[in-house]
């Protein structure tokens, strides 16, 4: 039997099926198709400007390694004329996050960008085993989250950055939209599909995500033919996480269609509220550390207090208006 | 251990709700309350009036449905006479095997509980090219979409056939929670308000859904304490296999269910909140993002106080397409001006 020839361009032999359109093409075919449609997707949803100084947040992982090697050779190869930095943030989990920095060391000395650790130790007192062993496993992706993300807005703001660019692909994305649905969040259902987030006029950093519309699958196979140097092991503590539900739903409807992850996302941009009924949060700084947060105490601190005062976390269910899903 | 209803406080409860125990009375009571409900806020079931009912698909809640309809036609026990009157069409379709139907059989078994009741029965035959059409479509969840909307339409259009401006359907909280997810991950999510909402205008018809606040566990103690569960049949349709989109978000919602009884209700409550933006139009540079127009402006796209008629969304407005802000308005407008004069052409060349 002849070998199956690349439907692209009909030259080079067909060397995999791609997840997102079952098309059997090469290898080229596949890097051009793959840094082609992230290409589009900064220039139609306009996620960079010229001059910007854009923190990535990399974690090691296949996504943020993908992620630096792909903005770092389309900022070259389209001219977006942004400074790229690595920012990685230590959860302190061991056998899991020391064996990723190193990983993250690696992509540093590779592309020659400068590179920010801040771990959980230095920012809260507590790291993620010391509080897993302190709370168990039920809820400490809760504290993991809210951590993470006011350690790397702490880390770009370090940089000096204008964005955070984050590795969030479609089936994280497909997956958040599902989740969102099944906890009542509505405020977050409305903005998780969104390819920019946050506020540029108020004190946080916008962040952006460049992979919107790539498929995890897709990555792995162009870290994979890249040979790309990443780490590639699940957080220890996640196999208990609600989110596991929701990902193993878009398993299954990504083998019935594949472009099921993408009718996900683009049903969620078509979601809209009442703008007579919807409301602004004010946003103001939080009385202990500074940061940004619309109560008095972020919810960074309202947790790290939590943990300190030996008193089973409400998770801030008091101080926060929308009240998340609780299976009540 | 026995434990009373706790709301007559006198028979033993039998049915456990979130309310607490009920007996079967009560139960009966709570439910016929509910569907009364919605069917007097939304004002679907006007005094003397004539209502079309659904019978498709032929299930326990459509049984149901029929059951709580006759109650509350039923005088109460305080009362010599209901409060509500109205009179009941019963309208099926039939529809054959292959388009998740029941055939001859569940068009029979809705018939029979529909003359128990003193209903009128009315069976709606799809056109045979519709039929044959719809047969011919290969993919399992576009064979189920186009059914149901096929579906829709006939009854609809029978619904105006019977002088009828009410037709009620019968999907529970748990049926419309599954075609939330399924229609999210089908891409159609523009569509999910108009899904949810108790009572919703098609075609100058209303579209009522008694049973939106009802999960199908509810409606189905209902049935069997009415004894009207073995009128329902099963369809083709739940025997689907698993690379039927919509059968897999079932099957998601239900196991969800299991572990959290409030999934159903949570997933319509959030999706409840969703609104059409109807003062938006497309943006013409991208069409994929809104263009708000303000709640003062009409529905071409003018603007309050602005000449602008095609403005663009904020995205195309600040990208830097090594263009001026006017030219990009002027290309956006020559594109509708011709799209609209391409169509003019032809309905001119047609003449």
């Amino acid at each position: 039997m002849a070998p199956k020839l690349c439907v692209l361009c009909a030259a080079s032999r067909a060397c995999l099926r791609r997840p997102k359109t079952s098309e059997a093409i090469c290898k080229e075919c596949f890097y051009s198709a793959f840094e082609d449609e992230i290409h589009e997707t900064i220039v139609n949803e306009n996620l960079f400007k010229p001059g910007e100084k854009i923190a990535v947040g990399a974690s090691g992982g296949k996504d943020s390694t993908v992620l630096v090697h792909v903005l770092k050779l389309l900022n070259e190869r389209y001219e977006y004329g942004l400074d790229l930095f690595l920012v990685s943030v230590d959860e302190g989990i061991k056998g899991y996050r020391d064996d990723s920095l190193d990983a993250v060391k690696r992509n540093q000395q590779e592309y020659e960008l400068p590179l920010k650790i801040v771990s959980y130790s230095e920012l809260y007192g507590w790291t993620m085993d010391q509080i897993v062993e302190k709370i168990g496993k039920k809820s400490n992706c809760t504290y993991c989250g809210v951590f993470r993300r006011q350690a790397l807005d702490r880390g770009a703001e370090y940089v000096g950055a204008d964005k955070i660019a984050t590795g969030h692909n479609a089936d994280d994305i497909a997956e958040t939209v599902i989740m969102n649905f099944l906890r009542g969040d509505f405020p977050r259902l409305i903005r998780c599909s969104e390819a920019i987030t946050g506020d540029s006029v108020g004190d946080s950093l916008p962040r952006v995500k460049p992979f919107k519309y790539t498929y995890e699958k897709e990555i792995v196979l162009y870290a994979h033919y890249k040979s790309l140097d990443y780490f590639a092991t699940e957080c220890i503590y996640s196999p208990e996480a609600f989110r596991g539900h929701a990902r193993q739903f878009i398993k299954d409807i990504e083998v019935a269609r594949a472009r099921s992850i993408v009718d996900t996302i683009r049903s969620a941009e078509k979601f809209r509220t009442d703008p007579r009924t919807s409301s602004e949060q004010t946003l103001g700084a939080c009385v202990n550390c500074g940061y940004m947060t619309s109560q008095k105490l972020c919810k960074a601190c309202l947790l790290k207090q939590s943990l300190e005062s030996d008193q089973k976390p409400d998770q801030g269910a008091s101080q926060t208006k929308e009240r998340g899903y609780h299976g009540r | 251990m026995e434990r009373k209803c706790g709301k007559c406080k006198t028979e033993e409860g039998i049915v456990w709700t979130t309310d607490g125990a009920r007996c079967e009375d009560c139960f009966c009571v709570v439910t016929m309350h509910s569907v009364k409900t919605i069917l007097s806020r939304n004002k679907l079931a006007m005094f003397k009036s004539r209502i079309c009912v659904s019978s498709n698909p032929p299930s326990t809640s459509s049984a149901a449905l029929m059951a709580v309809l006759d109650e509350c036609l039923k005088p109460g026990p305080k009362r010599k006479a209901s409060r509500m009157s109205f009179e009941v069409i019963v309208l099926h379709v039939r529809l054959p095997m292959e388009l998740f139907g029941s055939g001859e059989k569940g068009k029979e078994s809705m018939e029979s509980l529909a003359k128990l009741y003193g209903f009128q029965f009315q069976e709606v035959q799809l056109e045979e090219s519709i039929v044959t059409s719809l047969k011919a479509i290969r993919d399992l969840d576009d064979r189920i979409d186009l059914v149901q909307g096929a579906v829709r339409s006939s009854l609809i259009q029978k619904t105006k056939a019977m002088e009828c401006s009410v037709l009620l359907v019968s999907p529970n909280a748990t049926d419309l929670a599954v075609d939330v997810m399924a229609k999210t991950i089908k891409g159609r999510g523009g569509a999910i308000p108009d899904e949810v909402s108790p009572a919703m205008e098609y075609a100058s018809v209303k579209i009522g859904r008694p049973f939106i606040e009802l999960t199908a566990r509810h409606v189905t103690r209902y049935s069997r304490l009415r004894k009207v569960d073995k009128y329902a049949v099963s369809t083709e349709f739940f025997n689907s296999p698993d690379s039927s989109l919509t059968r897999i978000a079932e099957k998601f919602v239900l196991q969800l269910q299991e572990m959290q009884p409030s999934t159903s209700t949570t997933v319509l409550r959030t999706a409840a909140k969703l609104r059409k933006n109807e003062a938006a139009m497309l943006c013409p540079a991208c069409a994929s993002r809104d263009v708000l127009i303000g709640r003062g402006a009409d529905r071409v796209g003018r603007s309050r106080g602005s000449e602008d008629t095609h403005p663009l969304c904020a995205v195309c407005t600040e990208k830097d397409m090594n263009m001026s802000g006017e030219t990009v308005v002027d290309l956006a407008r020559a594109f509708c001006r011709a799209t609209v004069n391409e169509f003019t052409l032809d309905t001119e060349e047609q003449e």
